[in-house]
């Protein structure tokens, strides 16, 4: 006891001089003064594709890491995953048993939910420690209760903490967008409804032999696909909620309204006739070649930056309504405020504690601030209260895009390690087209259809992708060859039974009670 | 007891024999070693994964402590909705392939023998060979940008006052453009086999079928063929047995959900399934039911050829 004693003053004094000495040397280390930030840590997470066209191997590289390193006085190892092999090397490092301290993966979507890998050991929950350990993160979740029910899990657990969108327009960041200088030379309106679509796109198709009115990708794809073009009859081409209920689209009686239209559309030649060999960036060359009038997609920067010649204009247009008056928008991230992008403390970490302390610092204090803005003084300067980011990153000196300088100097802009993402950045980056896009499609339309990230236990979630990989498959076929004429629309009757057969109705079941499950965390 | 001892002793001489041989041609089992090693390590020690067929298997959990569920994910495969469709498609692209890709380049092989101009034949050669070294990826990008709407294809088409056609969005269209394409990305590099093959005919036979007043077509007939048949089998049973395998990576970028029903064949459908999906148990069941039958396709084609033919690969 006595010995114990000892040792714990000996190290108290060692931990306060240590502190102190810290405090002299530099202006933000007093979190080093506890010790119980860990001097290194390995750590697996993805690498943002600007920072390496920008020039950085490793997240060291990067300017918000480095500062982060200088605050905590703690060494990350990066394991960098290559570009899409990240599934691949997570499941290598959790099969051969050399776990990293932390892990950022897209825990949300793992089979059988995280809790599942805290039952076998591999990680640790952390609403203990953010409680104990993570003052800005306790904070923010307690100020934002409806941020906080999408990270717990069913049984009030955090297991995982993801990136945050943590202002409402960084949610929107896709919709219908349109060439608005097509409309001003036919003399026409910003259509609102899809009738008015579909005059709209008669109309285009007048300008040139070779115009596609619409273009867009497979049909349900939510950034690009056609299919979008059902939101506006109130129903969609996957699972949503209605009346407090999950639905599948396809079975529902408005679907076959809303099929007949695209088939119209496509019959009529208003669709891209090879909408379905289309990629993102196909589509997006037809768009820049002047070929195609409207599109479902992500905010128009790409556009911008090789369209934007005084004469031609993409732009948003508010979420299409519907013969019944809907405006729905079922793209998921209007009505999610995190990404899939989530860090997990391993059992391989000999310290979660001060980890997590070191984590903490990407949700609040001078580490937030570095994750979004950079450095003081080179990447920005505070005007007014406001953060104003400097000619460095928005125009470089040496010429280097905007975007690769926010890639390798703002560690939000990727959104590759969680943190609060901060509207005030982004706005800057922005494009004009982009700006004004957002505004256009938050204005109104409604999210509220959209179905919350729910979990299943591990049951569910086998039987669910057991029986959705043969009703996607199946469900697909049918709306694209629908669209293109190649089924009939009178078939969807008896493939609904189809539909059936294969356990839809189970399927269903199990959203609802994963969503009541969610509704009363 | 005298007869266990000799044939110990037997066995012991055998064994001693052995390691003599190894000593002296050691210099050549040294040269097989990478070879062997590699056998048994990528293609041996991996079958041991098979096990994840029967279970159901976890990451969190490995191999030794996943749930056994028996034949449960052959189960799911054999009665999926999907089964028929995909069992057909795999099969009918192989047929196809066996009838059309197949003795392509035992033709253009045949053809390049004819030839006389040395230049020429080795033009010609280069010319063919060339695009099996073109990644797949941009092979698969080429044909959907000559079949599009508005592609190279169409625009012939309409020049002679033909209709656009949707190539890649309607099924029929799947195999000839599958078929087609692959022919032209293999034809020059499968010939290659059968040029060499052909270089080792002995050229007195073709002396004495000329003095026997046998032409060019006959001497093709009776000295050619039989002289590269024996290739020509051993290729076609190795065909054969991969009857129920085809190429996943060029389906994939060819195709799209509307053409399903003619394109999704078995290896698509696993990958969808097992690596998009990270249901790897289904995905092992999958490709073991696959190699089985290849197995069988196998010693079947073989069995049948050495019965005809009296030539087989073993």
């Amino acid at each position: 006891m006595r010995l114990f004693c000892k040792v714990f003053i000996f190290k108290l004094v060692l931990v306060l001089t240590l502190g102190l000495a810290g405090c002299g040397s530099k202006e933000t280390s007093n979190l080093n003064g506890d010790g119980r930030i860990p001097k290194s840590l390995t750590i697996f997470a993805p690498i943002g594709s600007y920072a390496i066209k920008a020039g950085a191997n490793d997240n060291n590289d990067m300017l918000p890491y480095q500062l982060m390193e200088e605050l905590t006085g703690c060494h990350v190892e990066w394991i960098h995953p290559a570009s899409g092999a990240q599934d691949e090397k997570f499941n290598l490092l959790i099969t051969s048993g050399s776990i990293p301290d932390m892990m950022v993966y897209n825990w949300k979507n793992v089979p059988g939910g995280a809790k599942l890998y805290v039952e076998d050991e591999i990680i640790v929950p952390l609403h203990g420690l953010i409680e104990k350990d993570m003052p800005y993160l306790s904070t923010f979740l307690k100020g934002r209760p409806e941020i906080a029910k999408q990270i717990m899990d069913d049984d009030g657990g955090i297991y995982h903490m993801p990136f945050v969108r943590a202002d409402a327009e960084l949610k929107v960041y896709a919709g219908p967008q349109i060439r608005q200088d097509w409309l001003d030379k036919l003399g026409l309106e910003v259509p609102r409804t899809t009738d008015e679509l579909y005059d709209v796109l008669k109309a285009f198709k007048t300008l040139g032999p070779d115009i596609k009115p619409m273009s867009g990708v497979l049909f349900e794809n939510h950034s690009h696909g056609i299919g979008n073009l059902v939101w506006a009859f109130g129903t969609h081409y996957d699972f949503y909620v209605a009346d407090g209920e999950v639905k599948y689209g396809i079975m529902e009686d408005r679907f076959e309204e809303a099929l007949a239209y695209v088939a119209k559309l496509h019959k009529d030649g208003l669709i891209d006739v090879d909408y379905l060999l289309n990629d993102r960036d196909k589509m997006d060359g037809k768009v820049m070649n002047n070929q195609v009038g409207f599109v479902y997609s992500l905010q128009p920067g790409k556009f911008y930056t090789s369209m934007n010649d005084g004469e031609r204009k993409v732009i948003g247009i508010p979420h299409l309504t519907g013969p019944y008056g809907d405006q729905n928008c079922f793209f998921p991230d209007y009505a999610n405020d995190t990404t899939k992008v989530s860090i997990a403390i391993t059992t391989a970490n000999k310290n979660p504690e001060g980890s997590a302390k070191w984590l903490d610092n990407f949700f609040g204090g001078k580490g937030l601030e570095y994750m979004n803005f950079g450095k003081e003084g080179l990447t920005f300067e505070w005007v007014d209260g406001y953060p104003k980011l400097t000619d460095y990153i928005l125009n470089n000196p040496d010429g280097k895009s905007i975007q690769d300088m926010a890639g390798i100097n703002l560690g939000a802009y990727q959104s590759q390690f969680p943190t609060l993402q901060d509207w005030r950045y982004y706005e800057q980056i922005l494009s004009d087209w982009g700006k004004e896009s957002i505004k256009i499609w938050q204005k109104d339309a409604d999210a509220s259809g959209i179905l919350p990230t729910i979990t299943f236990t591990e049951e569910e979630s086998q039987k669910v992708t057991q029986i959705m990989s043969q009703i996607q498959t199946y469900v697909s076929e049918t709306m694209n060859k629908i669209v293109i004429g190649q089924a009939s629309i009178s078939e969807l009757p008896q493939r609904r039974e189809r539909i059936k057969t294969m356990g839809i109705d189970e399927v269903l079941k199990i959203y609802n009670e994963a969503l009541k499950r969610y509704i009363n965390r | 007891m005298d007869a266990t001892a000799t044939i110990t002793k037997k066995g012991r001489a055998v064994k001693k024999h052995i390691w003599r041989e190894v000593k002296k041609f050691k210099h050549i089992y040294i040269i097989l070693a990478p070879t062997l090693l590699f056998y048994i390590v990528f293609r041996y020690a991996p079958m041991f994964g098979n096990v994840i067929a029967f279970q159901r298997f976890s990451i969190t959990k490995g191999i030794l402590g996943s749930k056994f569920v028996g034949l449960q994910n052959f189960k799911d495969f054999l009665t999926n909705y999907k089964f028929w469709e995909l069992l057909r498609n795999t099969l009918n692209i192989n047929f196809l392939g066996l009838v059309f890709a197949f003795p392509a380049p035992i033709i253009l092989a045949l053809l390049l023998n004819e030839v006389k101009r040395l230049r020429f034949k080795k033009t010609v050669q280069t010319i063919t060979y060339v695009p099996h070294f073109i990644s797949t990826v941009v092979v698969s990008s080429m044909i959907l940008t000559f079949v599009a709407s508005d592609g190279m294809i169409n625009a012939i088409r309409q020049m002679f006052g033909g209709e656009k056609i949707s190539f890649m969005t309607n099924s029929q269209y799947f195999y000839p453009i599958y078929i087609i394409s692959d022919i032209w990305q293999h034809i020059g590099w499968g010939s290659i086999i059968y040029i060499a093959a052909l270089s080792s005919v002995d050229q007195e036979l073709y002396q004495a079928a000329t003095i026997d007043g046998a032409g060019r077509w006959k001497q093709l007939l009776h000295v050619t063929l039989p002289g590269i048949s024996q290739t020509i089998i051993i290729l076609l049973i190795m065909r054969i047995g991969q009857m129920l395998s085809v190429g996943f990576e060029k389906i994939m970028l060819l195709y799209n959900p509307a053409i399903y029903e003619t394109a999704d064949v078995i290896s698509t459908y696993v990958y969808r399934r097992g690596l998009l999906e990270g249901d790897y148990s289904f995905s092992a069941a999958v490709g073991m039911f696959n190699s089985i039958i290849n197995f069988i396709l196998l010693i079947a084609a073989n069995f049948f050829s050495k019965k005809i033919s009296d030539s087989g690969i073993w």
